[in-house]
């Protein structure tokens, strides 16, 4: 399929008239209509007719920046003008924005075609995708099991060829532990690399907005689109933005590669360690030194994050009183009225002190647990999820369990270090297993480069499930 | 260890305009008890001395020029509420006998 090929190699078809904008947005929706009934990866799909009409364009047009004519979708977290945005809920589902998220602006400006919004948990509330008021997201690679989340929708339709990218967005995990689900990349940026303006708020701390593709490659080419600083988010950086796409061909070797040993501890399916162990092997075999680490408050990073995300939520989601926009609060799902109670409570007078206070201090040792390891490591290596992913349902009667799936994703979001999440084997029941390299922050050039080196050496990341053939 | 009664978990609700269905209070003060009491491990950590980190960003006081920019127009800010003459009508929060 076309839409198997890189970011890269698909610029370079445009450019040269082999393909065109067209044949790709049309291949999209070919996919789309085979597999999106199967799946559920949008809530939103634009009208065909629409998106072949940029397409068109796009073709006639002679500025050709990387992104130009390449379908893309956006996790429903994203307000996009004059097209319905849900967040995953009910609570929006009378709601068309009257104005784009910066990332949106940035996007179509570059000439990438958007094709819908994509599925996810109610307001990025989930791990698995099945919080969405819009039904449960199914990973292609076994449609009995889940996608992952809360950008499910996002890594769904990025791997079942509806797109080629998508941006999803990363609270504690969100874009991490759908992509290693279905088998694809997804980065969670530093913490105000991208802007979030026009992203519907989670928790605002800890909210990162990011490209989810097949290749690191291609998600060093969104990067340098999207990231940058922006006068509608104060929290975005003024850094000034690398051209990471130059930046991948970095040799491995003396790279140091951190191993933090809490990774290992008791909940990690034997299966996922054993993948894992053979990645940071082939790693080594390409000139990285591994060495053990440790971030000793790793196994509060859950407690520590779910009271800091659940009190921001409890905040964030006031808002959303059916009176400028949206359904009244009557239509709350379950986990989001279930977040806001608790976050509520935690910030409780006397209450306070005692959980969210204590959490945010658990934060500080966390960032000098992480500053302490820069000394000695270049980058952080671990796996994303601590087991396979799950049958659908499998969860639902033990919420405690559901949140435990953040226990690697979520201290690395506390920090606001950057993650990129990027396929590392499969199961012997053929489900996809991911790792994830962490990198200090504003370092994403060294995680991308350090990626990128091992999908050149591997090839789990052009596998494709039995569901495509 | 604390645990969260149904009419807690009611009360709190209450103050965030929220309501829990009566058949799934038992359900909610239940989960949110577990929840609650798993994430209570945070008050043995050993942070006596340590101070709170709320932010994450570098950057602070980010200033504009005072200045009138572009704007949503009337139409677009109403395109999702109800409008009577400019206005959104929102519920009556007083009661009047």
């Amino acid at each position: 399929m076309l839409l198997d090929n890189t970011i890269t190699e698909l610029g370079t078809l445009l450019r040269s008239k082999k393909i065109s904008s067209r044949e790709l947005v049309e291949e999209a929706y070919d996919s789309i209509e085979k597999h999106n009934g199967a799946l559920s990866a949008f809530i939103t799909v634009r009208e065909k007719k629409d998106a072949l009409c940029d397409a068109d364009a796009s073709d006639a047009s002679s500025s050709r920046g990387p992104l130009a004519g390449i379908p893309f979708c956006l996790k429903d977290a994203y307000v996009t003008k004059d097209l319905k945005t849900t967040a995953g809920s009910k609570v929006l589902d009378t709601f068309v924005p009257p104005y784009s998220a910066t990332v949106v602006q940035k996007l179509l400006a570059s000439g990438a075609i958007l094709i819908g919004k994509n599925n996810m948990d109610a307001w990025g509330h989930g791990a698995t995708n099945e919080n969405s008021d819009y039904g449960p997201v199914k990973n292609l690679w076994d449609t009995t099991r889940v996608a992952g989340g809360s950008s499910g929708g996002s890594a769904a339709a990025v791997s079942a060829r509806m797109a080629a990218f998508s941006i999803g967005e990363d609270t504690g995990g969100s874009i991490r532990n759908p992509a290693s689900m279905c088998n694809i990349a997804g980065l969670k940026v530093t913490y105000g690399r991208v802007s979030r303006y026009g992203a519907i708020a989670y928790a605002s701390s800890l909210d990162t907005v990011g490209p989810m593709a097949k290749s690191v490659s291609d998600i060093a080419e969104i990067l340098e689109v999207i990231a940058g600083v922006d006068p509608k988010d104060a929290t975005s950086s003024r850094r000034e933005v690398p051209h990471y796409s130059t930046l991948l061909e970095k040799p491995l070797s003396g790279m140091r590669v951190g191993i933090p040993k809490e990774f290992f501890a008791e909940g990690l399916t034997p299966e996922v360690r054993d993948i894992f162990v053979k990645a940071t092997r082939m790693l080594e075999s390409l000139g990285a030194q591994t060495l053990e680490v440790s971030l000793p408050s790793l196994p509060f990073g859950v407690s520590i994050y779910y009271l800091i995300a659940m009190s921001e939520t409890s905040s964030n989601l006031n808002r959303y009183d059916g009176v400028r926009f949206g359904n009244n609060p009557s239509f709350f799902g379950e986990e989001g009225m279930r977040r806001i109670i608790i976050g509520t409570y935690a910030l409780k007078a006397g209450y306070h002190d005692d959980l969210y206070g204590r959490a945010l201090k658990g934060r500080t040792m966390l960032i000098r647990e992480f500053d302490a390891l820069w000394e000695t490591c270049d980058v952080l290596l671990g796996p994303t999820i601590p087991t396979l992913p799950n049958k659908l349902g499998d969860l639902s009667e033990n919420t405690m369990s559901a949140y435990l799936a953040d226990a690697f994703t979520a201290p690395v979001s506390l920090v606001g270090s950057p993650s990129l999440a990027i396929p590392a084997g499969f199961s012997k029941s053929g489900l996809p297993v991911g790792m994830q390299i962490i990198g200090r922050k504003f370092d994403e050039a060294t995680i991308l480069a350090v990626g990128h080196a091992y999908q050149k050496a591997t090839d789990w990341h052009k596998k494709k499930p039995a569901l495509l053939s | 260890m604390s645990t969260i009664t149904e009419e807690e978990v009611q009360e709190v609700a209450r103050l965030v305009g929220l309501t829990v269905a009566p058949e799934k209070l038992e359900r909610f003060a239940k989960g949110i008890t577990a929840i609650i009491a798993y994430m209570e491990e945070v008050k043995r950590l050993p942070v006596e001395s340590v101070p709170e980190t709320a932010r994450l960003t570098e950057e602070h006081n980010v200033w504009r020029e005072d200045t009138v920019t572009d704007s949503l127009t009337q139409t677009e800010v109403f395109q999702n509420g109800t409008n009577a003459d400019g206005y959104f009508v929102v519920p009556a929060v007083l009661k009047h006998k």
